[in-house]
């Protein structure tokens, strides 16, 4: 591992705790203790305290939102209806081809060192035709 | 005593369509394993209009679930969001094992928390190698501590990897079985001997998606300069990746365009006839877990030159490969030239290489060990690995005073949810599916 990664990792450890402290500071001092002291000017630059809860909350609902959207997304967007052609079949499949049922029965038993898919007519009647 | 037949469930995000090493694991293994009589499914994302179920040769069911694609066909993170469609396949299938594969992929992840939480016994086998150092692999590791905590059996693909994991994650080494990748070597069969080569070119190819990592920069530098050193050797250049306009420039500032072939992205069944065009393999990645690619050249009856980097050392025998020292293009380039010597001399019998493969790794042996974890943990099955409180507790004696807590969250409410679910949608009213291993005879002889 090298020296700048090293001292890198070691400034951001720092500074980042050091950013934690002052917020949970800034979040929790009244500021009637600061009054008159030199260190109230600061609180006049920073923005309202206001926007410590409105920002957690922020964060907090769009997290909520971004689950609900995307789970409604998943279901109602990227799931196709039943009676689509994309339930059986698509653009990226190699359905077998057989020219009789010995050698589509081979594709039943073997299997193929490349990805091919079985038709689903096929499939359909090996599963459920009761013989 | 007859053997124990499993339902398995092969997670993944990553499955055909998309081609790689962990695609083909997971094909392969899962085809052997139906010829051993278990029933296997695979589940994965959808892509693109492949959505919904499909079977392939051998009666393979693959789920493709409609998710949400983040990056580089990783589905979108959400720790309980995958539950209800996980459980009711699970269920719909009677699932006893459940196997992620790939510690970048959140389906594995979150397919082991959902499965743990409905006692089912569950195995991940972990394909790469990862750093503890950058931003991107920590947050992994920390993942994988918290999946890997309630895992019963862990398989790395090398030794190397089995190290790696072990300090990654935690876990206690008993629990890491060593099982490597295996090569179709019908599939790899060197070229017809009886054709002899006409001229006394040597041909070096390199197949690897053009990654840094996969060592793009590396071949970018060394290419031109073996191409000056040697005037009798041509390169072919097959794959696709973010570096391939940094070899288009390659080729045209050196003006090589007569001797580099760069053929962009090949299906995994032309992958053989590349191959057999030339006389080495040139392979410069960064990291490599295991190196299947390597394993599929030699079976060609290529000589190969490699850097000699993560699990790469274990995967052939001595006499197959040239290592470099060092991932450099100076030491590479040393390692070529001791190559193009023994290939041009003829100082090498590369026709045995074939057979010698065949023996060594095989798809049959790999299933076979497979089962022998799944026969280990489904011994346990009657103890408390999978209680709740049990598994709880593990989650608390993780170290990380905020994410422990943090992990007993994440179980609790996954428990929860898991009582909603059974109110929701009764275990009662899902079907269960007729087995394809059921409704098929099999020569037993197999």
């Amino acid at each position: 591992m090298n020296k700048e990664r090293q001292y890198g990792g070691f400034s951001v450890y720092v500074s980042s705790t050091l950013v934690v402290f002052f917020i949970v500071v800034w979040a929790f001092l009244p500021k009637i203790i600061l009054q008159g002291q030199a260190i109230a000017e600061v609180y006049e630059i920073l923005p309202q305290r206001y926007w410590l809860i409105a920002i957690q909350c922020l964060v907090l609902m769009t997290m909520l939102f971004t689950y609900v959207g995307m789970l409604s997304y998943n279901i109602d967007m990227l799931t196709v209806p039943l009676d689509d052609m994309r339930t059986i079949t698509d653009t990226q499949g190699r359905i077998v081809e057989y020219k009789n049922f010995s050698e589509l029965d081979w594709y039943i038993t073997n299997e193929t060192s490349g990805v091919a898919d079985l038709p689903i007519n096929e499939v359909s009647r090996v599963l459920y035709l009761q013989e | 005593m007859a053997e124990q037949k499993y339902n398995i469930a092969m997670v993944c995000d990553f499955f055909y369509p998309q081609l790689g090493g962990v695609e083909f694991h997971i094909y392969h293994l899962s085809q052997k394993l139906i010829k051993m009589g278990h029933n296997v499914c695979v589940i994965t994302h959808a892509y693109g209009d492949r959505t919904g179920i499909r079977y392939l040769s051998n009666g393979l069911k693959v789920y493709y679930v409609p998710y949400l694609v983040l990056y580089r066909q990783t589905t979108f993170p959400t720790v309980f969001g995958s539950f209800p469609i996980f459980r009711n396949i699970l269920i719909r299938e009677q699932i006893d094992v459940l196997h992620s594969h790939g510690s970048v992929s959140s389906f594995a992840h979150e397919g082991i928390l959902h499965a743990n939480t409905m006692g089912i016994q569950t195995v991940f086998t972990d394909h790469s190698l990862y750093g503890f150092d950058s931003l991107g692999s920590i947050l992994v590791n920390k993942l994988l501590k918290f999946t890997l905590c309630n895992i019963d059996a862990v398989i790395a693909v090398s030794h190397t990897c089995k190290e790696n994991i072990i300090l990654r994650a935690n876990l206690d080494p008993d629990n890491v079985s060593v099982i490597p990748n295996a090569v179709v070597s019908s599939s790899f069969k060197p070229r017809d001997s009886t054709i002899k080569k006409k001229s006394n070119r040597i041909t070096v190819v390199v197949i690897c998606r053009l990654y840094t990592n996969k060592g793009a920069d590396l071949l970018t530098h060394l290419i031109p300069k073996v191409c000056t050193n040697n005037d009798n050797v041509d390169f072919i250049v097959a794959g696709d990746g973010p570096k391939f306009i940094a070899f288009q420039q390659m080729i045209e500032n050196n003006r090589l365009q007569e001797r580099v072939q760069l053929l962009g992205s090949v299906r995994h069944e032309h992958v053989r006839d590349v191959m057999c065009q030339g006389d080495i393999y040139l392979h410069a990645s960064l990291t490599e877990a295991f190196g299947t690619v390597l394993v599929e050249a030699a079976s060609c009856g290529l000589l190969i030159v490699t850097t000699s980097v993560g699990g790469i050392p274990e995967v052939l025998p001595e006499y197959m490969t040239v290592y470099a020292q060092e991932t450099s293009v100076s030491s590479l380039i040393k390692a070529m030239n001791k190559a193009i010597h023994r290939i041009g001399h003829s100082k090498v019998n590369t026709t045995q290489f074939h057979e010698t493969i065949a023996q060594m790794y095989d798809w049959m042996n790999v299933a076979e060990r497979t089962v022998q974890v799944y026969d280990r943990i489904s011994l346990d099955v009657r103890s408390l690995n999978k209680n709740w409180v049990v598994m709880l507790k593990k989650y608390y004696r993780q170290d990380g005073n905020w994410a422990r807590l943090l992990y007993v969250l994440c179980a609790i409410v996954e428990y929860i949810l898991l009582y909603i679910l059974e109110i929701l949608y009764p275990a009662g009213d899902i079907d269960r599916v007729v087995k394809w291993n059921s409704r098929i005879c099999r020569d037993p002889h197999i």
